[in-house]
């Protein structure tokens, strides 16, 4: 692993265009994308999860996206740091093609790959169906979740890297 | 009368939603209904009316593990019914972007979805804790297949480089080069995967397969050759419909298939493998005798090494056509003027089989019928086939282990069930 403050900090938006609000991490990124963030790279998650161990590799401080289902509210924002990750439920496999986000991340952490610094917002979805509309619940979050990653990047001191 | 009932909710790893239902009466097996309840999906009545051009990014849509196999066969079977021949450097680069597809497939199985069942793990992250050398080992075979992938597709996931006549775009030797030392140490990482396997207790099983496989004039089969089988079989692609059948189940919603006035078969890398292990070149041979791998495996749970073999070889091959580079003159070719439209069919080899794909195409180019049987469909019966044989010898345990034996019967064959129309749900039906 990289040595702290190295690199540049990484956020991922993850997800599905096309089955609705899962796609509403990669709004996310792509509204990061366009608006330009400090100090951080953004990039669209790999559809294989596992990749993410690849595309983080060297990063101390990474941001991750994702629509989350819990029965609350489209558009409800939740927070998760690395050390809560073990509450994230595993197993399962809700994901038939390989492995869901918790597992990776669990897997990851088995591998002593987990960044340094794991940040997960999840954004609740409402539909997941074929489509690439989303709810305005879940679009509702995505400006209020740019806000927040871009606070946790400055209130964290970023990364010094080429800012 | 005994009736006695076993279910399973869903069967973990493995491709795609479904369910498994076995019925015993009396203590005898009555029937085995592997049920594919994800939807059908209708993929080949939304390419009617679609330019032929369209028809490999579409169809590349229907795997999200295996999408080069569907963009090979849909390209060569557009290609044949063009009357389209593509140049050697081309098919070359077809063929080292099929390479990425079955290391990083192959990988994905071998390490996440099998190898728990060896070792008692319920899951890969369980192995992990007490493996990582191996599932570490596993990721990154899954990263060189996946540079790849990246790099002669365009994007790591659903490429959308390849095209009817070719590629959109061909790389530079400068560009590809630096995969030569990645594929290298995969070829190290696949040997060391083999000898893994091979070191694993398999529980004794020996099936009486009708293997069906590609088998070409040279090299180990990808997208040429003809339809060959155990049992004496040898027909070119284009009679694929001839032989083979699918019908109608109605407890699933993918199609099935077997052999015209025959039975089960199946595709894959055991039947890869039986068919055309005099075409794996040096490297991998060595490894083949190194690991004493037999000429026919026949014991499904032994594919974990016959996979690591050809992980192995699509290593292998891709360093020598990554060696032997040079960029074609032209990314495609262009069909012949004055199509008066016709039928092509093709056959790939996936992953997890034969794949064959045929269009109908009007003057206009536009699809005016297609066809895909995917090998997961093929090997359905066959797959039902094995999990009875489980469940006659196992019939006396207890719901729960004979379950678990009836899971692994299922996932020795990697099914890809999101490709033959989802999780498998297992249901023993006692009676």
């Amino acid at each position: 692993m990289a040595s702290a403050g190295s690199v540049r900090p990484l956020v991922i938006g993850i997800g599905t265009d096309e089955r609705s609000d899962d796609g509403i991490g990669l709004d996310v990124a792509r509204e990061l994308g366009r608006h330009g963030i400090l100090a951080a790279d953004v990039r669209e998650g790999p559809g294989d999860l596992t990749r993410l161990l690849d595309v983080w590799e060297g990063r101390d401080r990474v941001i991750l996206v994702d629509a989350t289902r819990s029965e609350q509210p489209p558009g409800t924002i939740h927070r998760w740091d690395r050390d809560d990750l073990r509450s994230l439920p595993t197993g399962g496999a809700v994901s038939s093609h390989g492995l869901s986000l918790a597992d990776v991340l669990e897997l990851a952490r088995e591998l002593d790959r987990l960044p340094a610094r794991l940040t997960i917002f999840g954004i609740e979805a409402g539909a997941t169906g074929a489509g690439t509309d989303r709810s305005a619940g879940a679009s509702a979050a995505v400006p209020e979740v740019c806000r927040r990653i871009e606070a946790e990047l400055r209130g964290s001191g970023g990364s010094a890297g080429d800012a | 009368m005994t009736e006695r009932t076993v279910r399973v909710e869903y069967l973990a790893r493995v491709e795609g939603e479904g369910a498994l239902t076995v019925r015993v009466r009396d203590g005898s097996v009555e029937n085995v209904e592997l049920r594919i309840w994800e939807p059908p999906r209708f993929f080949e009545a939304f390419l009617r009316g679609r330019a032929y051009g369209e028809a490999p990014d579409i169809t590349a849509r229907i795997c999200g593990i295996c999408p080069v196999a569907y963009q090979m066969s849909a390209c060569h079977a557009i290609e044949r019914a063009l009357g389209l021949e593509v140049p050697r450097a081309l098919r070359d680069l077809r063929r080292l972007l099929y390479c990425g597809e079955w290391i990083e497939s192959h990988a994905l199985h071998i390490y996440l979805l099998h190898a728990p069942d060896f070792l008692g793990y319920p899951d890969a992250i369980r192995l992990a804790k007490d493996h990582p050398e191996a599932v570490a080992t596993g990721l990154a075979l899954k990263k060189a297949g996946n540079a790849l992938l990246t790099l002669l597709g365009g994007r790591e996931i659903h490429p959308v480089n390849v095209r009817v006549g070719g590629f959109y775009r061909v790389p530079t030797r400068e560009e590809l080069s630096p995969l030569e030392p990645v594929l290298e140490d995969a070829f190290l990482a696949a040997e060391r995967t083999a000898r893994f396997a091979a070191g694993l207790a398999f529980p004794k099983v020996e099936e009486d397969y009708e293997f069906v496989a590609l088998r070409a004039p040279d090299g180990y089969p990808m997208n040429e050759g003809e339809i060959v089988s155990s049992r004496g079989l040898r027909i070119p692609q284009e009679r694929f419909e001839e032989e083979f059948e699918e019908v109608q189940v109605p407890y699933s919603h993918a199609l099935q298939s077997r052999r015209r006035g025959g039975g089960p078969y199946l595709v894959g890398a055991l039947a890869r493998y039986a068919l055309n292990r005099d075409r794996l070149p040096p490297r991998t041979q060595h490894l083949v005798a190194e690991v004493g791998l037999e000429p026919e495996v026949r014991n499904p749970h032994r594919s974990i090494l016959v996979r690591s073999v050809e992980v192995a070889f699509a290593c292998e091959e891709a360093l020598r056509l990554l060696r032997s580079y040079g960029p074609p003159d032209r990314a495609w070719v262009e069909p012949p003027d004055g199509f008066a439209g016709g039928v092509g069919r093709a056959v790939t080899e996936a992953p997890r089989g034969i794949l064959y794909h045929r269009y109908d195409l009007g003057a206009d180019g536009r699809i005016r019928e297609a066809k895909i049987v995917p090998p997961t469909s093929q090997n359905q019966s066959q797959i039902e086939a094995d999990v009875r044989h489980v469940v006659v010898g196992a019939i006396d345990r207890p719901d729960p282990e004979l379950a678990d034996a009836c899971e692994r019967a299922i996932r020795n064959h990697d099914p890809c069930i999101s490709c033959a129309t989802h999780f498998l749900k297992l249901e023993v039906d006692r009676g």
